[in-house]
């Protein structure tokens, strides 16, 4: 049985795969943190004997691979529901206690196929970076900065310019019925550096990439699906997310250069990754130059526009590693 | 996506302790912002385990339960000198 951990809601990855694992009748079942706390389904992790029984059955052999996709993203959500806003310092300790949970299960399930492993689902955008660098892969230079002098100094040192963006995730704010504020990728200009304070919270700056397109590849398992998304337009954006659905953006098939292949795959061994989408440009100069990896990025906007059926990939990947479970 | 100003949701003096980047937030009309960008519809599937079950839009004109069974497998790697795109 495949085991799908995943979020309860709004999660555009996890679905497709389902509708493939239910159409060639794979039996699956799918947790998200919520059924672990919210008390619907009773349970017992036997720690001393490392397993799990739900209604008084075992289910530690049950389980031959785990799909681990966004499970963990909604333990603020959860932890803030349980607390209801009563007591702030209680959200951390329910959190805390939610994560010794999951690191126990992990161990009870570590030697099952794991697609994603446990602890690799959040891994560090600038150890990335040099992990990349040591494979082979162009990356940009990049800085974590505190002051608007040393800001200055490396915009002058570098002549394609800066850009700023988060250390970690993406991040954005919902206002009910409003409008919606995002964290993309921000060019820091002559202009904007004069607002800066002279001194700041650990900020990332890096090196621009003048790029010819950017790239977006689906790693998994030793395969790249590469998708190139052209944009025609000589004014488009800093960060792609903007012109996604700009008229002169395409998305389009690509190979990889047989070198760049080699060195995603020997990148994506190395950080301990089985699966992730990898985000590229060429540059002007010919270059593929390495941005980031997403253990559990978002992949079905290029798969429905190159065709590439990723959802039916990965389902077929799933099955296949419950047959060489069962031989 | 339909992006109204580059602004931020924070005032000066926080904004003077936080990373840079909260101050050049995109703010979008709301119901423009999409997970990808890719039309959503929103139902319950006791199938999939699932509360909010979100259904892709095709992006093509054409059969889902057709194409994929014609798709090749992945593209092999050209070589490092093939023409660009």
């Amino acid at each position: 049985m495949i085991l799908v951990l995943s979020q309860q809601k709004f999660e555009p990855g996890t679905d497709p795969v389902l509708n493939w694992l239910l159409y060639n009748r794979i039996p699956f079942v799918k947790v998200t943190l919520q059924d672990l706390v919210d008390q619907r389904v009773s349970y017992t992790v036997d720690v001393d004997n490392q397993d799990v029984f739900i209604n008084g059955r075992s289910v530690r052999n049950d389980v031959e691979v785990i799909w681990h996709r966004r499970f963990i993203i909604d333990l603020h959500r959860v932890s803030r529901q349980i607390e209801g806003g009563s007591h702030p310092q209680l959200r951390s300790e329910l959190e805390l206690e939610i994560r010794e949970l999951l690191h126990c299960l992990s161990a009870i399930f570590r030697d099952k196929t794991w697609l994603t492993p446990f602890d690799r689902i959040g891994v560090s955008k600038l150890t990335m970076l040099q992990q990349a660098r040591a494979h082979g892969l162009a990356v940009p230079r990049s800085k974590v900065l505190t002051a608007r002098a040393d800001v200055a100094h490396f915009l002058a040192d570098t002549p394609t310019g800066l850009i700023s963006k988060p250390l970690s995730d993406g991040r954005s704010y919902y206002l009910h019925e409003g409008d919606t504020y995002v964290v993309f990728t921000n060019l820091i200009t002559a202009g904007s550096l004069n607002e800066l304070p002279e001194r700041f919270f650990p900020s990332l700056f890096q090196e621009r990439v003048p790029a010819r397109y950017e790239l977006r590849v689906f790693y998994l398992d030793g395969n790249c699906y590469t998708t190139a998304i052209l944009n025609s337009t000589a004014d488009k954006n800093v960060d792609r997310k903007l012109d996604s659905t700009a008229s002169s953006t395409h998305y389009v098939p690509y190979r990889l250069p047989d070198s760049v292949n080699w060195a995603v795959d020997a990148f994506m061994r190395a950080s301990g990754l089985n699966t992730g989408s990898l985000d590229f440009i060429r540059s002007d100069t010919g270059a593929y130059v390495f941005l980031e990896v997403n253990p559990v990025g978002q992949y079905m906007a290029e798969s429905e526009k190159t065709n590439y059926k990723l959802d039916r990939v990965i389902a077929t990947w799933l099955q296949n590693q419950t047959a060489h479970a069962c031989s | 996506m339909h992006v109204l100003d580059v602004s931020t949701l924070f005032e000066p003096e926080l904004l003077d302790r936080l990373p840079i980047n909260y101050r050049y937030m995109t703010r979008l009309e709301t119901s423009t912002f999409g997970e990808h960008f890719i039309g959503q519809r929103f139902s319950t599937s006791t199938a999939h385990y699932s509360r909010d079950f979100i259904t892709q839009g095709l992006y093509k004109p054409v059969s889902d339960w057709v194409y994929p069974d014609f798709l090749p497998p992945p593209l092999a790697p050209l070589p490092d000198d093939a023409p660009d795109i």
